[in-house]
């Protein structure tokens, strides 16, 4: 199979015939590429620059998610704490409920 | 004396050897550190990659930028894939390459007119005709787009397959035809603006 319909074989002709020449290269390019590759490879600094600094990144991430959850989670109480609890809640619930029965009975003896 | 003249066959042997090594072989040997064989593939390619750089980008960089497609090229060689073919993986570094270098000149770098580079090193007594439709072939590549330069450069005057060309270019087949069709299409109408009659 042709690579180009047959009517543009001439233009590809006339453009293949007609291109310009790229110039010849520089006396000694070839060696200045060989020379630059000479050097030591780039790609590796990268990579082992990664390696140093990912694991104190990642040490130092796992000790701020404790601090952070330390931080931020309240303590469980003493048993002792939450006994003074129940019983301040429970003294201060009959309080109430007491208050409010004495005046619910006064203003229902008054109407 | 036998030594040496031995040293040097098997030296001789080695090299022609490597040449006729197929460019997976050669990238193998390189990603293991053998720069030889990386002179090998640049010998083998750096004329083709000059021709499309040629085409593609401004000439009065032209050996820089040779230099910097091989240089990308044996900097990404670890991480090329050994199912891959290498010239369509160079192409498409020389591609990146040249559209790196068409940005840089677009922020106003300055460019030299088309007529200057014009001049044909290499032939001793071009006729006027043929320097005035070599003339006429290289504004029409100018006039064209990137992306429809890129086309006719890789297809039309490197005979690079269509596949080949999507790979290098990563955009589907039918997008290459497409491309194709129009800049064949733009470069026939502005040669017959300038007269050619085909």
């Amino acid at each position: 199979m042709s690579p180009f319909s047959d009517d543009d074989q001439d233009l590809v002709e006339f453009l293949r015939e007609h291109r310009s020449p790229s110039p010849p290269p520089a006396v000694g390019l070839e060696n200045a590429v060989m020379r630059a590759i000479a050097t030591p490879k780039v790609q590796s600094s990268p990579r082992r620059w990664n390696r140093w600094i990912a694991a104190p990144a990642i040490a130092a991430s796992l000790i701020t998610a404790v601090l952070s959850y330390r931080a931020l989670v309240p303590p469980q109480p003493s048993a002792g704490d939450v006994a003074t609890l129940e019983a301040f809640i429970e003294t201060n619930w009959n309080n109430t409920v007491s208050n409010r029965s004495d005046t619910e009975l006064i203003s229902i003896n008054d109407e | 004396m036998l030594a040496a003249t031995i040293d040097v066959i098997a030296k001789d042997s080695s090299t022609s050897s490597q040449f006729e090594e197929s460019d997976q072989d050669l990238v193998r040997r390189c990603v293991k550190g053998d720069s030889q064989s990386f002179r090998c593939l640049y010998q083998r390619h750096q004329s083709r990659v000059r021709a499309i750089l040629y085409q593609l980008c401004d000439p009065t960089t032209l050996d820089d930028l040779v230099q910097e497609v091989f240089l990308r090229a044996w900097k990404g060689l670890p991480k090329f894939r050994q199912s891959a073919q290498f010239s369509t993986w160079l192409y498409r570094i020389a591609w990146n390459v040249a559209s790196d270098q068409r940005q840089i000149a677009a922020k106003g770098r300055s460019r030299l007119e088309a007529l200057t580079h014009q001049s044909p090193t290499h032939q001793d007594a071009p006729d006027l005709m043929h320097l005035h439709y070599q003339d006429l072939v290289q504004r029409g590549l100018k006039n064209l787009s990137f992306d429809h330069r890129s086309i006719l450069v890789l297809h039309d005057l490197e005979s690079v397959p269509q596949k080949e060309i999507a790979e290098i270019l990563e955009i589907p087949v039918g997008t290459v035809k497409s491309r194709l069709f129009h800049a064949r299409a733009a470069m026939r109408q502005f040669l017959y603006q300038e007269g050619v009659q085909l």
